[in-house]
């Protein structure tokens, strides 16, 4: 008994000084060791038809891992899809979204691909056969103009420029809609009502879920102005009489302001949108719930300062999806 | 809440009032007082017209308890702390709490329990508080700041957790084959629900001690950090339970005396519903062997010790000190006020930086003050031997501690190389030999040293590991009769050059590394009077002056001057 318990006693030494045969963390080899192109840039298709669901994956490979960037730019558009990461390889499946507007179109485009402190640029090209098709219910784009059963509102001031825009600068199609204009006795420079009964429909065909809709729209802050502020408001028929009756049923509104300049995508979950009064959060006036099965109209109210004179944005592809913001 | 608690105080007091007459039950009043100033400079080595460069704080508390006998099987203690901020007044900075509270007693003459707060310990792979970096190294006229902070926090020497829960032990006796078996459990809320996403969570220990013979013993440990279900909407809930049992074998052979004891012991964290929480499985071996001659004053010890890199102990491995933490005094500096780094003045007297609860996950620690074993000896990813020698003899005024480490790490982080480790510590004092019961001088002095050296060598492209740090303390307390102290010190910490930080994500994993080169140094000089008007109070003036230096960023240099009057009373 003694000698056993005295073996036991030494059993631990049999374990003395090993050392796993792996190692935590990663392979300081690959963050910090020398740094060589193992795998070119490649990509997997020449052309690809975003329309059909295609998609062109580039590869590449390097001995450590390092910041890459991966540049694809529309030659004819301008678009560009930037993709940064830190790993060492790249592996990126491009679905046609786009980084920087506008949007990319049938055309053929660059891709480029950087390493961080490194010197070599590599490249490439593929042609977009069509661009991606983006689902959801589309409010507007504006290729067909200003949508007549809309209800406008503009003010009587100076320089009011609240209308299509097709200037070049445009980041999805040939046009938006811009609005703009000096207003020194409101803070209200122009509106636009947007009612589902402009699809023919009572509500707009959305999901009950609130989590699961997002409203999203291209919006523009030109880098001269930054007083604007766009006022949305989403207007519930909580009784279900057909129509939003104000002070006893939901309207939940958002300020979108400031910002950076140029387009920008605005993507709001529709559950995340508060009921505000006078820009101040507040309780809403029906059930408090979001339906987003019971809008009935959308506004878009164009506001500033009185004292701030000139001011103006431009929004384009307005948009609700299900599921997931918009991914242009 | 804080009304609820002094609603249940007073009703003990009552309690205890009623319970004058009763011969049977006995109420005792007990408690402490303190009184605490600082007086400090700040001196930048670079100009800087924006820190305030002088500071007053302090505060003044007396604790107060009540233990009432209620009968022979049971007693009661409750305490509050009334306490006062130097500038409090008219009730702002004045606060009031309970700061113990607890029921214990005896079932059936057999069975103890412990309700409320207590203290507990286990071992130090299972529940052990460690002590908190560069403490033990400090000199008297610094220790009593130490002492003040481990005071508040419940920190004793005994290397216990203040919990708060319940605790019970029983004891049973055989004739045969054993001698004896204890039984020890214990459960505490180490965190509390939120109602929303955080479950409650409780630690849970269970010992089993089995004594076979005066040669032979045994012990079985088990705890248990686990997330209390129901207690919150979240379905993820923690699990990290822990087994180790030992073996201790000790006799006395001719004038030695040996002990051999061996443990082993596993881990295993895990969660139900993990999601992307990954598992983490491991284990501990130590052995150590102890050789005594009490006649001769010698005692050695050798140890071997592995702890895997996935070993988790929440009980023995949370740090006392939250790194992570901001100081009070001075926290920011400089032109750009920019947040001042944690240093060993700090930690001697920055009361927001400790910690009093048991942490899942591994904590930050200052590779400056200790990269061996910043986890104590459950310090995951390491494995080596130490060997202790110690010499003290009746009588003889000296006293000679040496101890050596040498050790490695289980596995690589990064590469499969491991770091390599080298501990020496020498401490030496002087006592000069005196009787407690008359009133003459006698010198006690001190010297302390210990360095660390961390090595790992890999291609020169990749970061290399070359990393030392120093602890150098020396003291000198000339006690002039039994009440006058004159207490003169020195400390300092030199730590210099490159490590490798680790870098963890969510799960506790390495997710990167991050170079780390340091050189430089925190001095801190101590002088002071203490007067004691018994074992149990005393009042001490002392001044300190530290000096941080940095050989790679001047800016951070700078002097901090602090005078401290200290007023201590037990009662």
């Amino acid at each position: 008994m003694k000698k056993l318990a005295l073996f036991l006693l030494c059993l631990p030494l049999l374990q003395a000084c090993k050392v796993d045969t792996d190692f935590d963390g990663p392979d300081l080899n690959d963050l910090y060791g020398p740094y060589a192109l193992t795998e070119g840039l490649s990509s997997s298709r020449d052309s690809v038809d975003f329309s059909m669901g295609e998609s062109v994956l580039f590869t590449a490979g390097f001995s450590k891992r390092v910041d890459w960037t991966l540049s694809i730019k529309g030659l004819t558009s301008g678009a560009q899809k930037v993709q940064k990461e830190f790993g060492s390889a790249v592996g990126f499946d491009w679905k046609g979204e786009t980084t920087v507007f506008p949007m990319f179109r049938s055309e053929w485009c660059a891709v480029e691909l950087t390493v961080e402190n490194q010197a070599d640029t590599l490249r490439d090209t593929v042609y977009v056969v069509a661009p991606k098709v983006n689902n959801g219910f589309l409010l507007s784009d504006f290729e067909m103009g200003l949508n007549p059963s809309w209800q406008s509102f503009i003010q009587s001031g100076q320089n009011m420029s609240f209308g299509l825009l097709n200037n070049g600068d445009i980041p999805q199609g040939q046009r938006a809609y811009r609005m703009g204009g000096t207003v020194t006795w409101d803070w209200l420079i122009g509106m636009i009502d947007i009612p589902a009964s402009a699809y023919g429909q009572t509500y707009y065909p959305l999901s009950s879920n609130a989590n699961n809709v997002y409203f999203n729209m291209l919006m523009n802050k030109p880098a001269d102005y930054d007083n604007g502020v766009l006022l949305l408001r989403f207007m519930e028929d909580d009784n279900e009489d057909g129509s939003f009756t104000s002070g006893s049923e939901d309207m939940y509104a958002v300020e979108i302001k400031g910002g950076p300049d140029g387009w920008r995508l605005v993507s709001l979950k529709y559950n995340d949108i508060k009921s505000l009064v006078n820009g101040v959060e507040s309780a809403p006036d029906g059930n408090g719930i979001h339906e987003p099965n019971k809008l009935v109209q959308v506004s878009m109210l164009f506001l500033a300062n009185p004292a701030s004179g000139y001011s103006e944005t431009a929004i384009d592809y307005v948009m609700f999806t299900e599921g997931s913001p918009l991914q242009p | 809440m804080r009304q609820y608690w002094i609603f249940i105080w007073v009703c003990l007091i009552s309690l205890g009032s009623w319970a004058q007459p009763n011969t049977q039950k006995k109420v005792t009043f007990f408690g402490a007082a303190r009184a605490q100033f600082y007086s400090d400079a700040y001196e930048p080595a670079v100009a800087d017209t924006v820190t305030a460069a002088k500071l007053n704080s302090g505060n003044v508390l007396a604790d107060l308890g009540m233990k009432v006998q209620a009968n022979k099987q049971m007693e009661i203690l409750a305490m509050v702390r009334v306490r006062n901020d130097y500038g409090g007044f008219w009730g702002s900075g004045v606060s009031f709490d309970v700061r113990q509270l607890y029921v214990r007693g005896l079932v059936a003459n057999r069975v103890r329990y412990h309700l409320g707060d207590f203290n507990y310990k286990m071992s130090p792979y299972t529940l052990w508080n460690n002590d908190q970096e560069l403490m033990p190294f400090a000199p008297t006229g610094l220790q009593q700041q130490w002492g003040v902070l481990n005071y508040d926090h419940f920190y004793n020497n005994d290397h216990s957790w203040r919990q708060q829960g319940a605790a019970g032990d029983v004891t049973f006796l055989f004739a045969n084959v054993l001698e004896s078996l204890s039984l020890k459990t214990m459960t505490s809320r180490i965190r509390s629900t939120d109602f929303g996403n955080t479950p409650d969570r409780l630690f849970s220990g269970i010992t089993a001690d089995i004594m076979v013979n005066k040669h032979w013993s045994a012990d079985v440990l088990y705890t248990n950090t686990y997330d209390l279900k129901g207690t919150s909407n979240n379905a993820t809930l923690l699990r990290i339970p822990v087994v180790t049992s030992s073996l201790l074998y000790r006799n006395d052979i001719g004038a030695s005396h040996v002990e051999l004891k061996a443990e082993k012991g596993w881990s295993h964290l895990y969660h139900d519903q993990p999601g992307e929480l990954k598992d983490k499985r491991g284990q501990f071996v130590h052995a150590v062997a102890n050789w005594a001659r009490p006649d001769q004053g010698w005692s050695m010890q050798w140890a071997w010790n592995r702890v895997d890199a996935g070993f988790r102990s929440p009980g023995a491995q949370t740090k006392r000190v939250l790194f992570g933490g901001v100081p009070t005094a001075f926290e920011r500096t400089g032109n750009d006020q920019v947040l001042r780094t944690i240093n060993g003045m700090d930690l001697m007297r920055e009361s927001s930086l400790y910690n009093m609860q048991l942490q899942t996950q591994l904590m930050d620690y200052r590779m400056e003050y200790d990269n061996i074993t910043p986890y104590g000896a459950a310090t995951p990813n390491r494995q080596g031997m130490d060997f202790h020698l110690n010499w003290k003899r009746k009588n003889n005024p000296l006293t000679v501690d040496l101890k050596y480490y040498q050790g490695q790490e289980t596995r690589g982080e990064g590469t499969l190389v491991a770091r390599k480790f080298q501990r020496q510590t020498v401490r030496l004092t002087y006592e000069t030999p005196h009787e407690k019961s008359q009133e003459k001088f006698f010198v006690v002095a001190n010297v302390q040293y210990r360095n660390d050296q961390t090595r790992r060598t890999l291609p020169d492209v990749l970061p290399q590991v070359n990393w030392n740090n120093q602890v150098l303390s020396t003291a000198l307390d000339l006690h002039w009769n039994n009440r006058w102290i004159t207490n003169i010190g020195w400390q300092s910490v030199a730590f210099k050059g490159s490590e490798v930080q680790t870098i963890r994500d969510f799960n506790g994993e390495i997710a990167n590394f991050k170079p780390y080169v340091q050189d430089g140094s925190e001095q801190m000089l101590s002088a002071g009077m203490t007067y004691q008007f018994s074992e149990q109070s005393y009042l001490s003036a002392q001044w300190n002056s530290f000096h941080r230096q940095d050989e790679i960023n001047a800016s951070t240099d700078y002097r901090w001057k602090q005078w401290t009057l200290l007023y201590v009373m037990n009662f």
